[in-house]
């Protein structure tokens, strides 16, 4: 155990280094791990092939899109002309499903600061208070991808208003052991919503391939007892999901 | 076979069996071969909590998440997944949180076994002293907990 004691410990002697001699990065990493020297051959040899042809890949593009762009390129777009005078990034235009719960902006409403505009957000603001119609975590009917961003972003805040980066973990367990047993019916595994609120929290933990629907129920379950254990009043709880809706609403794809 | 010659310091079968498998080129492989003899597989359990206690109690539980991805990028085995959290699961349910681990099948319990306990206390990482003293306390373990007509308590002082 002496030896791996000292694992973690020559980890964070060696992110030292890489951070205060940038030009040192490839020797520390050729000696960085007797772990990863001990992979075959082959696998580094395939994954530098791989990188080559990707890097290849993104310098060259495709003979097609060269030719779509030639072709765009001869017709000029009044649209793209005012986007550049203006200085705007291109927008793509967001898709809606007919019928889902959504976290957009439904159409000719202007945003006012520390309101609640979106049904996602509405939604959000009910599962908080206990009156979600579903309490398993996800809503009966469908919902789009908008209104996941949005729980996913309000989640994010009230996790980060709750803990500092550095809580301990025993801090984050026993609020997650609360809101696991509090929402017992939903089934949420304990670990996994764990890792999601490390995630949020900026640590870098295996979430790789969480399930979407224990997604979804984490972000709006934890949210709703994260928000019971800080007590947060109306207008608080509407401004943090006012501004996840804002923010989602800003990361819209270009 | 780097441990011939020492084997005697098991008191049990199933001891001298796991004791012979860390000294393989690849130890967990070598304990995965053990899973058809339960007396070992006991004895797994109790030297992965005997290991895992010694290595962790008392640091900073990150320290686990760290470890995991570590070992499983060590073994070329996915580290960004369930593979991941169930590592740190089965080390965490060891040290005091057992809720964890109780969605962990049962034959994964046994492979994370076996990696953690082929890493953990794998000479010459670990000295063979040392070594001795983590099955001997295993055993312990299992005659503690086990029925009392499966003890070895009494073989041992013979």
């Amino acid at each position: 155990m002496s030896k791996n004691r000292r694992r973690p410990t020559r980890h964070a002697e060696i992110a030292e280094q890489v951070a205060d001699v940038p030009e040192a990065q490839p020797a520390v990493d050729a000696a960085r791990s007797r772990r990863r020297s001990a992979r075959p051959d082959d696998f580094t040899e395939q994954s530098a092939e791989q990188s080559a042809e990707q890097l290849a890949g993104a310098a060259e593009p495709q003979p097609a899109d060269a030719g779509r762009n030639r072709r765009r390129s001869a017709r000029p777009d009044p649209a793209a002309e005012q986007r550049a005078a203006t200085g705007d990034r291109p927008r793509a235009e967001p898709t809606r499903t007919v019928g889902a719960l959504s976290g957009q902006l439904p159409p000719g409403t202007t945003r006012q600061a520390g309101e609640i505009h979106t049904d996602a957000g509405r939604y959000l603001r009910q599962a908080a208070r206990d009156d979600a119609p579903a309490r398993y975590g996800t809503p009966a009917g469908d919902v789009d991808e908008s209104a996941r961003r949005v729980w996913e972003i309000a989640f994010g805040l009230v996790v980060r208003r709750r803990f500092e980066p550095d809580s301990p973990l025993a801090e984050i367990s026993r609020t997650v052991a609360l809101a696991v047993h509090e929402h017992a019916s939903a089934a949420l595994p304990m670990l996994d919503a764990e890792m999601l609120v490390r995630h949020a929290l900026g640590e870098i933990v295996p979430i790789g391939d969480i399930d979407g629907g224990i997604r979804l129920a984490v972000h709006l379950l934890l949210f709703a007892s994260i928000a019971d254990e800080l007590a947060l009043g109306e207008q608080e709880l509407d401004a943090i999901i006012a501004d996840a809706e804002e923010k989602a609403d800003a990361l819209v794809p270009a | 076979m780097g441990q011939t010659g020492t084997l005697d310091k098991a008191a049990t079968a199933a001891g001298r069996l796991i004791l012979e498998a860390m000294g393989e080129e690849r130890p967990a492989r070598s304990l995965s071969r053990l899973s058809d003899s339960p007396r070992s597989v006991r004895l797994l359990r109790e030297l992965f909590t005997v290991a895992v206690r010694r290595s962790f109690v008392g640091r900073d539980p990150r320290d686990i998440t760290r470890y995991a991805r570590d070992l499983l990028e060590y073994q070329a085995l996915p580290a960004e997944g369930e593979l991941a959290r169930e590592t740190e699961a089965m080390i965490r349910g060891a040290i005091g949180e057992p809720e964890l681990a109780h969605g962990v099948p049962e034959l994964r319990r046994f492979e994370l076994i076996c990696h953690v306990i082929g890493d953990l206390t794998r000479p010459p990482g670990v000295p063979a002293a040392e070594l001795f003293a983590l099955v001997d306390q295993a055993e312990k373990r299992v005659a503690r907990f086990d029925r009392p007509r499966n003890r070895v308590v009494g073989r041992r002082s013979m």
